[in-house]
């Protein structure tokens, strides 16, 4: 998976929240709706019972009315044989949901017999309606439930629930009603037979949900109907309570063995229900159950196309989401590439235009300015680069005008001895190193005759300002030189000329001497310089200290002095600047003049060797010494060999 | 390197703590500006705890010394230590400044 672009993770990001909010909002309305669609469901189902209770008892109303009304039509033709089997007919035939209907006379009262019971029935199977007598000694009616019942208080009666063999042959209940006379005597029973196959019918009917079920029963606990399955008709609901260990269904039985007219939670199978139920006039009961599924199933559906409006809401939102972010983004993406191009070089890229003054407007604002600030920057960077280049250029030339003005030709001569033999008589070399392109060192020498002219100096400080004085006091030193003065004469002349208008304090150290090449003699002047190094042939090294007198251009007019030495055969003389003993290790220890006195006692180069060879040598014990580290100062180096 | 005025009176004492060479001669410079000024009176340099100066710092007791002669008071160096003194004295510049 590659790494997620900005409008496609805040895209996401956004979905996110607002999933989270959906499900959490969602969730709230669910559950609300769920509890009013229960609270009106139960409101309902109370309704839907109060009715189912009214309708039911409306229809036994009439069946009752009909029974006792034929009750005193039967008495007023209690021995008209004829009448009593039409009043049965007329029961049955003008009531729908009567199906038989019997009178049966108390024992002897019609013609003496023991049994008389003129019977009405629609045949079950054809359908027609016929008549029969139903009294005899294999249908002993007085010990039948319907008739034992009414002897007993003389009041009306239903019967439980039972499977009619004599006349209808089905189930059904009978409603009994006493035959009395004016007296208060009973002469017989009346009944009207209520087939349960039209009750369970009704509660069949009872369907507002698929697994809605109804149940009817008598006042003695008996199932009249039930839509649960039409065969628990005849049974005792409360043995079946009993028989399961269902604690909420022993409860629903005892309930509705009280006659309350309620409503109760139940689990029945496995499946969360509700039962209302309630007492009809005849102290029958009528129960309704409800599965919660059932009466929430269109809750779950509204839920569920809630659920599925909400996923394309949510996908059209993140499309919208992902465009419109790209939209707003696309500036950025625009200014990268334009920084991209410019990191490139190209500081003329045009940026993209944008159009709303918002944050995007400063970025790219702030992306202009940035881009002109580099160009102007880039644009002086190549100036100052083309001045530096032009100055170190300048300095370049400058370091080649200043080595140019050192001798490079070094002389020597060669002489024969006394016995012919050739030696080399004079032998001069010298070295120079500036610390930078430029530096404040000198060295000079010629030859004039048997004469030769030398000199070595340091200009104080080092680069371009050292470098100006250096030329100022090479040129002078030629010069005056030449004029045939005595080196003291010459050093005071440089003086004058270095000294006047030496605002700056610069001045320079210089021994400037000159040898009588015949005679060994060696005329010489120390301007401030350091004590030069003497090696005679033979001899130990020494620092010769001379008199300072002052460094050039420090006071005009000063008044120098000359000095002398006798050179012999093999003699050395080693001309140095600081740039030697003051030359540093890492550490900021010196070489020093002990090092430098050592050097010149054992150096075979230097005791025996030419001047070069030896000059090499000392650069190199100085190298070694430093090793490494940056050289900070001019360094010179110049010996003549005798 | 450091540089310490005091000024009493006539006269600044300071003392020199350190090595002057390349790269603080110029710092060196600026810190005795305030000796050069044409008011400054007599200055005692106590070299006692300074141990090593390049030319670039001869050339600022140069510059001190002119500066000094110029508005007529005097500058003396003192307690430098052997080493120092050796430069002051192969260079002339003991010819010129007064060093006790």
């Amino acid at each position: 998976m590659g790494k997620k672009s900005f409008p496609l993770r805040l895209s996401l990001n956004i979905i996110l929240v607002i999933t989270i909010l959906t499900i959490v909002l969602q969730s709230i309305v669910s559950i609300s709706m769920h509890r009013i669609i229960l609270t009106e469901s139960k409101t309902t189902a109370q309704y839907m019972l109060r009715s189912t209770i009214k309708d039911i008892e409306k229809d036994l109303l009439e069946i009752q009315t009909a029974t006792e009304n034929a009750s005193w039509w039967a008495y007023a033709n209690i021995n008209n044989e004829k009448v009593l089997y039409a009043i049965t007919s007329s029961l049955v035939m003008h009531n729908d949901n009567i199906v038989g209907s019997a009178i049966a006379l108390k024992d002897g009262l019609h013609n003496g017999l023991h049994w008389f019971s003129p019977y009405s029935y629609i045949d079950s199977v054809t359908g027609e309606m016929r008549q029969m007598q139903l009294g005899n000694k294999n249908y002993d009616y007085f010990s039948m439930q319907w008739y034992d019942a009414v002897v007993k208080d003389h009041r009306p009666h239903w019967s439980d629930p039972y499977y009619d063999e004599g006349g209808g042959s089905q189930l059904m209940v009978t409603y009994s009603v006493p035959i009395i006379d004016t007296a208060g005597n009973m002469l017989g029973v009346i009944t009207a037979d209520l087939s349960l196959d039209w009750l369970q019918e009704r509660m069949n009917l009872i369907k507002p949900y698929p697994n809605t079920t109804a149940s009817l029963l008598n006042d003695r606990n008996h199932f009249l109907a039930s839509s649960i399955n039409e065969n628990m008709r005849l049974v005792d609901s409360q043995v079946v309570a009993e028989a399961t260990d269902n604690e909420k269904l022993q409860e629903l039985a005892v309930a509705i063995n009280e006659h309350r007219d309620s409503i109760m939670d139940i689990t029945l199978h496995g499946e969360r229900s509700f039962v209302v139920f309630g007492p009809l006039n005849n102290n029958w009961m009528a129960s309704i159950t409800f599965e919660y599924d059932d009466v929430l199933t269109n809750a779950s559906r509204v839920n569920l196309i809630i659920i599925l409006v909400g996923l394309v809401g949510l996908l059209v939102m993140f499309i919208l989401c992902y465009i419109t972010i790209m939209r707003l983004t696309r500036p950025i993406v625009r200014l990268t590439d334009a920084a991209l191009e410019m990191s490139k070089g190209d500081f003329d890229t045009a940026l993209p235009q944008i159009r709303t003054d918002d944050e995007i407007m400063s970025l790219r604002n702030a992306f202009d300015y940035m881009q002109r600030s580099l160009k102007d920057y880039i644009s002086e960077l190549k100036t100052t680069t083309a001045t530096n280049e032009r100055m170190e250029s300048e300095l370049n030339i400058a370091r080649g005008i200043q080595s140019a003005l050192l001798v490079r030709d070094f002389p020597h001569g060669v002489s024969t001895d006394a016995d012919g033999n050739p030696f080399l008589h004079y032998d001069v070399h010298a070295f120079l190193e500036p610390a930078k392109q430029v530096g404040g060192d000198l060295y000079d020498f010629r030859i004039k005759g048997d004469t030769l002219y030398f000199a070595v100096g340091d200009v104080s400080g080092k680069g371009v300002p050292a470098a100006l004085v250096m030329g100022v006091t090479r040129a002078s030193l030629r010069f005056i030189n030449s004029l045939g003065f005595s080196m003291a004469e010459v050093c005071e002349r440089i003086n004058n000329i270095v000294a006047e208008g030496n605002k700056m304090g610069m001045f320079v150290t210089l021994f400037c001497g000159r040898i009588n090449l015949k005679t060994g003699e060696c005329l010489y002047c120390n301007a401030g310089h350091n004590p030069i190094v003497v090696k005679p042939a033979g001899e130990k090294a020494y620092f010769l200290h001379a008199k300072p007198n002052i460094a050039i251009g420090l006071f005009p007019d000063f008044k120098y002095e000359d000095e002398r030495i006798m050179l012999h055969r093999g003699d050395r003389l080693l001309f140095y600047t600081d740039g030697i003993t003051e030359a540093e290790k890492a550490d900021l220890s010196l070489y020093g003049d002990e090092r430098l006195l050592q050097w010149a006692n054992t150096d075979e180069s230097f005791i025996n060797g030419t001047s070069e060879a030896a000059v090499k040598s000392l650069y190199a014990d100085v190298k070694k010494f430093t090793d490494g580290n940056e050289q900070n100062d001019d360094i010179t180096i110049m010996i003549i060999g005798f | 390197m450091e540089v310490t005025i005091t000024k009493t009176d006539d006269k600044n004492m300071v003392v020199l703590n350190g090595r002057i060479d390349t790269t603080n001669a110029d710092q060196f410079m600026a810190d005795v500006q305030p000796l050069m000024q044409p008011d400054a009176g007599d200055v005692e340099i106590d070299c006692s705890e300074m141990s090593y100066t390049s030319s670039q710092g001869l050339r600022v007791f140069l510059m001190l010394q002119k500066s000094v002669m110029a508005r007529q008071k005097k500058m003396v160096l003192k307690n430098m230590k052997p080493q120092v003194k050796e430069v002051f004295d192969i260079t002339g510049f003991s010819n010129i400044i007064t060093i006790q």
